[in-house]
């Protein structure tokens, strides 16, 4: 991922708690759209409304599993930025703004933000977003695996999500180097983690 | 064949609450009447002399009713002070929804400002329904006013019978759902909208549930941004337009919650978690 993209800067601030409110979780995904035209060369704007519902469908999830044994491990908020993602995508929380940006000299490696605009957005907002939770509140540092570079599997995420939109969770988890549970991704009994 | 009745059924509860309302008022004014000591008004000295038969003095009728008049006349300007629309035309301009629950626990007699949050949900209500695509919407502010009064009510004889030791920041957001999430329950249950027309279907995040169950719909958004904007003023946008959306939405991600809590043994109870726990979001 390109540095231009690091927009969840610290600044002294909880970034969990920060994307835990709606007020402020808007101004990060909003300050991470600007930072994709700058760095990637697409355009995307943020769908208040649908924003919105996503985001309390997602609040419901974290709810449900505030008072899980597991809680704070990075594995849980693995989990819980994953069951984001697909929340955010499957209300389509952000939309491209076509046109825009098509006077652009063509970046290198812009193949798949090109393709899919905003999966794209919204995937290396929750990647950042969960580097920088997991450093934070497990002192962990994770990063993407190669695989968050091949396009082949952004095609096969992107056709995989209009059938089922919990897929999002166990692609964030291949994403991020982690062997996904395929069968029953929203479920965070099932996961590795979870069963130790 | 039965002749079709002119009044509306639906309807006729209510007008039977307004005769029975205007009969009261004329019954005080009477009462007051009788109970001011003074000379006979003209109308009565010329059934005195038409009747012949003595009777007791009569009192200063006039004089009561323009006592009357002057406390209607400074409630009046008290409104006007306030700088508060008439009625009819209030629900056209945007409405802040700003409750302050505490003060209504407090002085649970202060009929001015049960009256005053009474104008604020009515409008509220109606600038929300004609917002989202509804033809016209009928809305009986009285029973508003019904709701806000049980919840003072209810508010008097709680706060005398329960003591919670809990830190002060906690108790004052769990008091504030608390108070809206009772308050949300009461108006749903005094009905005070009578109906609401849509020819189309309104907005796409709450379309059948808003059509369906206007009260419950209506006056959960009512209380939850109310509620919002009592914990957490900063975190909603400061249109109020704005804001009401912003609830509106939130109550279409929550729906499935918010319907089935309503079912719950203790709704009040649930009600005010629920609302606890989106502030806490916000």
């Amino acid at each position: 991922m390109r540095d231009g993209c690091a927009t969840l800067e610290d600044r002294g601030r909880n970034i969990w708690q920060t994307a835990t409110r709606l007020s402020s979780f808007n101004e990060l995904l909003r300050e991470h759209c600007r930072s994709m035209s700058s760095g990637y060369g697409i355009s995307v704007e943020i769908n208040e409304r649908a924003l919105t519902a996503a985001f309390f469908a997602w609040a419901q999830i974290v709810e449900n599993h505030a008072s899980d044994p597991h809680r704070k491990t990075p594995d849980y908020f693995q989990f819980l930025v994953g069951s984001l993602l697909a929340r955010l995508l499957a209300a389509h929380a952000v939309e491209a703004v076509p046109g825009v940006e098509e006077g652009r000299s063509k970046q290198n490696g812009n193949a798949i933000a090109e393709w899919w605009p905003t999966g794209f957005a919204l995937t290396t907002f929750c990647v950042e977003l969960v580097r920088k939770v997991i450093a934070q509140e497990c002192g962990q540092i994770v990063t993407a695996s190669p695989k968050f570079g091949d396009i082949k599997i952004w095609q096969s995420f992107r056709e995989n999500l209009l059938e089922e939109p919990s897929i999002a969770i166990a692609y964030f988890d291949d994403f991020m180097g982690l062997s996904p549970n395929w069968r029953n991704p929203s479920f965070f009994g099932e996961r590795g983690a979870a069963q130790q | 064949m039965d002749a079709k009745p002119l009044i509306p059924r639906h309807i006729g509860p209510d007008l039977n609450q307004v005769h029975l309302a205007l009969v009261d008022c004329a019954r005080q004014l009477r009462y007051t009447a009788r109970n001011v000591p003074g000379t006979d008004s003209v109308a009565t000295q010329t059934s005195h002399r038409q009747s012949s038969i003595p009777r007791p003095p009569l009192p200063r009728f006039l004089g009561s009713v323009g006592h009357l008049a002057d406390a209607l006349l400074e409630t009046a300007e008290t409104y006007a002070g306030q700088a508060i629309p008439p009625l009819q035309d209030h629900w056209k301009l945007p409405v802040e929804i700003e409750i302050d629950v505490e003060s209504l626990a407090r002085h649970p007699d202060d009929m001015k400002r049960i009256r005053s949050y009474s104008a604020i949900y009515y409008a509220a209500a109606k600038r929300f329904i004609l917002g989202a695509g509804a033809a016209d919407v009928l809305i009986f502010e009285h029973r508003i006013n019904e709701g806000f009064i049980a919840l003072c009510k209810a508010s008097r004889s709680r706060s005398s019978d329960e003591q919670v030791i809990v830190a002060p920041q906690h108790l004052a957001v769990r008091e504030t759902c608390r108070m809206f999430a009772r308050l949300s329950l009461l108006l749903i249950e005094e009905h005070p909208i009578r109906s609401a027309r849509f020819v189309e279907l309104p907005d796409v995040l709450a379309p059948w549930w808003l059509i369906a169950e206007p009260n419950a719909y209506v006056f959960l958004l009512l209380g939850l941004l109310g509620c919002a904007r009592s914990v957490c003023p900063d975190a909603l946008p400061a249109n109020p337009d704005s804001a009401m959306r912003l609830a509106a939405d939130i109550l279409g991600a929550r729906e499935s919650k918010f319907r089935e809590l309503l079912r719950e043994p203790t709704p009040e109870t649930a009600l005010q978690q629920e609302l606890a726990s989106i502030v806490k979001f916000l």
